[in-house]
């Protein structure tokens, strides 16, 4: 039994790393607390319902036809509210702007969509595998496999090319960035629209699998802030090992204890990193 | 090659350069020496765009670049190498190099950069996969003058490229600085060891509390009274 409820924590840990790349490669760049990041996440799970309930398209395949709009989307709120800030006030205004954008989004999406319950079902969303005597539904399956796929890419994009090194490099020193070519606002601009993307994605992808509320962001981005501490501020590999933790976490807390007591996992575990290990479990540096 | 016409520049309302002119040839390697605080680095990031000065103009070929910041003078062909080893510390050595292939024109160039500089700087292909910030200071030189020289500028800004190494390993990094300029490249060289600097530049410039107070071929510099106990100690 503890195999099985490993393997689902796994699973949904991996899902939970693609919740979190986007936020942590935000606040490394920029050193921005973006309380956006929930309402992105809401709004790729209403852009995915949507795209089904209306024209009957996969969320797996949605994710990337509405990531270009996302991206858009990210760019505006960076450029317009979030650039003009003075370079001293920086964290707590971008902190308060976030947060004062996220509302406007959430009460629209209760405007809109009302406070209902949705679900994307799918035709096999009943269908399970039995792994390792443990019964994976197939849509936590795909969910899973697609988060990992994504990580992996997203890994190769930041360490492969010029763009995504241009990004670390920003996010290390500006000014010598800077004068190696780079547009350090334009990348700036760039990385935002890609941390809203891929929480949007992150979104998507968990639809099948979550219910979809005006205020789910609000449960996303606990668990995404907790798995950026865990994992170290702008480290995708850091995301990826505290995804998985909290995941497990998670599966372990809701069978041993109480169904209930699986969403103060992320608040322990929270507080936990940060009394003995603020730097993160992988450690201090920036690490890829 | 380089002109700068009389600039103010400094951070907000602190003035530190005062009317500063100079001018560089095509192929020329020139010197820029003077005490701690006089202004040396903040001439080289004020060329390189990362200050916008008062007062003034700088021509590069003939164009002015005052003002541009310094994504787009490096696209004009200003290779800024900064004071203290700015490398990219989380990155590898060989991510840091190809950070000096930014810029798309570059880019096709990529393997014959980095054949250049590991020909230059063995040492950096020794260590291409490891971690910048694990280098020894010395590394760390060569990395951030290879990076430099990855942007294949028509004009290096070299700030302080000796600061705190060994002897040796100040006269390898000479030797590299001699043979680039034997193949025509132009450099503007900041040094607080005015000996060394000298002895390698033909022309240099003296710079006290943001003003030029002298310039000439390096003899005549090296035969002041002046600088001879200022800076030679004799
Ligand atoms: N960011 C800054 N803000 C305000 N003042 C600065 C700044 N950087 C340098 N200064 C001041 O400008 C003056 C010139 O500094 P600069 O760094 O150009 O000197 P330098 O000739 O390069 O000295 P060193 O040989 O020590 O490197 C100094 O008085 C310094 O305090
Ligand atoms: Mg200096």
């Amino acid at each position: 039994m503890i195999t099985s409820i490993i393997i689902n924590g796994i699973l949904i840990g991996l899902i939970y790393a693609l919740l979190a790349i986007g936020l942590t490669v935000i606040f490394g760049v920029m050193r921005i607390i973006n309380m956006f990041h929930g309402e992105a996440v809401m709004l790729g799970m209403y852009a995915a319902f949507v795209l089904f309930d209306k024209f009957g398209i996969s969320p797996y395949i949605s994710v990337f036809l509405t990531a270009p709009i996302f991206f858009v989307l990210g760019s505006i709120i960076y450029k317009f509210l979030i650039d003009p800030i003075p370079a001293r006030e920086r964290e707590i205004t971008s902190l308060i702007i976030t947060l004062g954008i996220s509302f406007i989004f959430a009460t629209s999406a209760m405007y809109i969509w009302s406070a209902d319950y949705r679900t994307v079902t799918l035709p096999f969303s009943q269908d399970v595998m039995v792994f390792i005597k443990t019964r994976i539904g197939y849509p936590a399956l795909i969910s899973s496999c697609m988060s990992a796929v994504m990580i992996v890419g997203f890994y190769l994009f930041m360490s492969k090319t010029y763009m995504g090194r241009a990004i670390r490099a920003t996010e290390l020193d500006k000014d010598t960035a800077s004068v190696m070519g780079v547009n350090v606002k334009w990348i700036s601009i760039a990385t935002f629209g890609i941390g809203v993307v891929l929480a949007a994605m992150a979104g998507g992808i968990l639809s099948p699998i979550f219910y979809i509320y005006p205020f789910v962001g609000s449960n996303f981005v606990i668990k995404a802030f907790t798995i950026v501490v865990l994992g170290g501020m702008g480290s995708v590999t850091g995301a990826l090992v505290g995804g998985i933790i909290l995941g497990v976490a998670e599966a372990l807390a809701s069978t041993f204890l109480e169904y209930s007591m699986k969403d103060i996992m992320a608040f322990i575990l929270f507080l936990g990193i940060l009394l003995f290990k603020p730097s993160g479990i992988l450690g201090g540096r920036t690490r890829l | 090659m380089l002109e700068i016409k009389g600039i103010d520049s400094g951070y907000g309302k602190i003035k530190v350069l005062k009317d500063i002119t100079l001018k560089i040839e095509k192929g020329e390697m020139v010197a820029l020496v003077g005490p701690n605080g006089a202004g040396k680095t903040t001439l080289l990031k004020t060329i390189a765009g990362m200050i916008v000065p008062s007062k003034g103009d700088i021509l590069l070929e003939e164009t002015s670049i005052s003002g541009m910041p310094p994504h787009k003078t490096s696209a004009r062909g200003i290779a800024y190498v900064p004071e203290g080893r700015r490398v990219f510390s989380a990155m590898s050595v060989e991510e840091n190099l190809l950070m000096g292939t930014y810029l798309k024109k570059n880019r096709p160039h990529k393997t014959e950069s980095l054949r250049m500089v590991y020909d230059l700087f063995p040492r950096l292909e020794e260590r291409k996969k490891q971690t910048a910030g694990t280098l020894s200071g010395g590394e760390q030189q060569m990395l951030a003058i290879g990076r430099g020289l990855m942007m294949r500028p028509k004009l290096v800004l070299l700030d302080e490229p000796s600061l705190g190494l060994a002897p040796l390993l100040i006269n390898s990094i000479y030797k590299v600085l001699e043979r680039l300029n034997g193949e025509g490249m132009t450099t503007l060289l900041v040094e607080q060891n005015v000996k060394k600097a000298l002895s390698l530049c033909k022309r240099a410039y003296v710079i006290e509390s943001g003003e030029i107070v002298m310039k000439g071929p390096s003899e005549d510099i090296l035969c002041d009274e002046n600088v001879k106990c200022t800076y030679l100690g004799i």
